[in-house]
């Protein structure tokens, strides 16, 4: 049986070194996927990878047992992201939507009509045109919707990521459905 | 799962085990070097804290209470073991030995450091 992540952590800390490998393989593949679909260049992703599983090697001794090991790695996915596009000037302030959960018309109608994600995303023709709408999309909004469907974690836990209360985050997920059905409707 | 996961670059884990064991390897040399001078300086500082106990014990008389025991052993064993054996404990110079047992103490671990962060720094490769 596999140990969890919690005993890797343990064990690593209590001596056996030949642990983390087996930590890093189980979340190199989603931490990649997720730096990868949010820069949408290769090396960036591999850069913020090495740099996320670094700092992740550094704090494991802050790290608490009571917390999933998942939800604190991607915070610190998310913030080396964050710095890495800050700094390459990939990511200005406009490229962050707003905060507010004030609900526009156009919320208020998609609570009245669901917004199947399922189905949305579907009908994208192509992989590629979802990575393109993706890369449209502002910045916050596509670290919900990979942080959702690409890594599959919660909106609590999406929430303890981003710092952000739930409501804000659930707001920016239907804002962001909104957004990528309103892209792939556009006229090309 | 809605979107797909790409595979990362093959190379990738070993590159961040690499990176890890550089930074270990880094942080261990740091360590090694502070290790190594407070063991050099502690070094030092033990010959005049064995110096000053020395003078302690001279000035304090514990050489002449320890003295009796060659001397006049059976009779402070047999009537005055209770004095005497005070009598020596309050000779004792605490202040002197306390200050060379200190600078001892230092000077093991500090060595157990320098010994542990040189075998990481320049002897151990760990993820293969």
């Amino acid at each position: 049986m596999a140990k969890t992540d919690q005993q890797l952590v343990a064990d690593y800390l209590n001596g056996e070194e030949g642990v983390l490998p087996e930590l890093i393989n189980r979340y190199l593949k989603p931490a990649y996927n997720f730096a990868y679909r949010l820069t949408g260049n290769a090396q960036d992703a591999q850069d913020i990878s090495q740099e996320t599983f670094l700092k992740m090697w550094k704090n494991l001794k802050k790290y608490r047992p009571e917390e999933s090991f998942k939800t604190w790695l991607f915070t610190i996915a998310r913030n080396t992201a964050f710095d890495l596009m800050r700094k390459k000037r990939n990511l200005v302030f406009s490229d962050i939507s707003g905060n507010s959960t004030e609900d526009s018309f156009e919320e208020k109608l998609a609570d009245e009509f669901s917004l199947p994600a399922d189905e949305i995303i579907s009908q994208m023709e192509n992989k590629k045109m979802l990575d393109d709408l993706l890369a449209q999309l502002p910045y916050n909004y596509r670290e919900v919707i990979l942080l959702h469907y690409l890594d599959e974690l919660t909106f609590d836990e999406i929430g303890k990521i981003l710092g952000k209360p739930l409501n804000t985050v659930k707001s920016w997920h239907r804002r962001a459905l909104l957004e990528l059905r309103k892209l792939s409707s556009a006229p090309k | 799962m809605i979107l797909n996961q790409v595979d990362p670059p093959a190379q990738l884990c070993g590159n961040i085990l690499a990176k890890i064991e550089n930074e270990q390897k880094r942080t261990a040399k740091i360590k090694a070097a502070f290790s190594g001078l407070l063991a050099l300086a502690s070094f030092i500082a033990a010959f005049p804290a064995a110096g000053y106990i020395l003078q302690g014990l001279q000035s304090s008389g514990f050489y002449q209470f320890a003295s009796l025991v060659f001397t006049d052993g059976g009779t402070i064993f047999s009537y005055y073991f209770k004095e005497f054996a005070l009598s020596l404990a309050e000779s004792v110079p605490v202040l002197e030995l306390s200050i060379f047992l200190t600078v001892l103490f230092i000077l093991m671990i500090s060595f157990k450091f320098l010994i542990k962060n040189v075998r990481v720094a320049f002897l151990s490769t760990q993820f293969n």
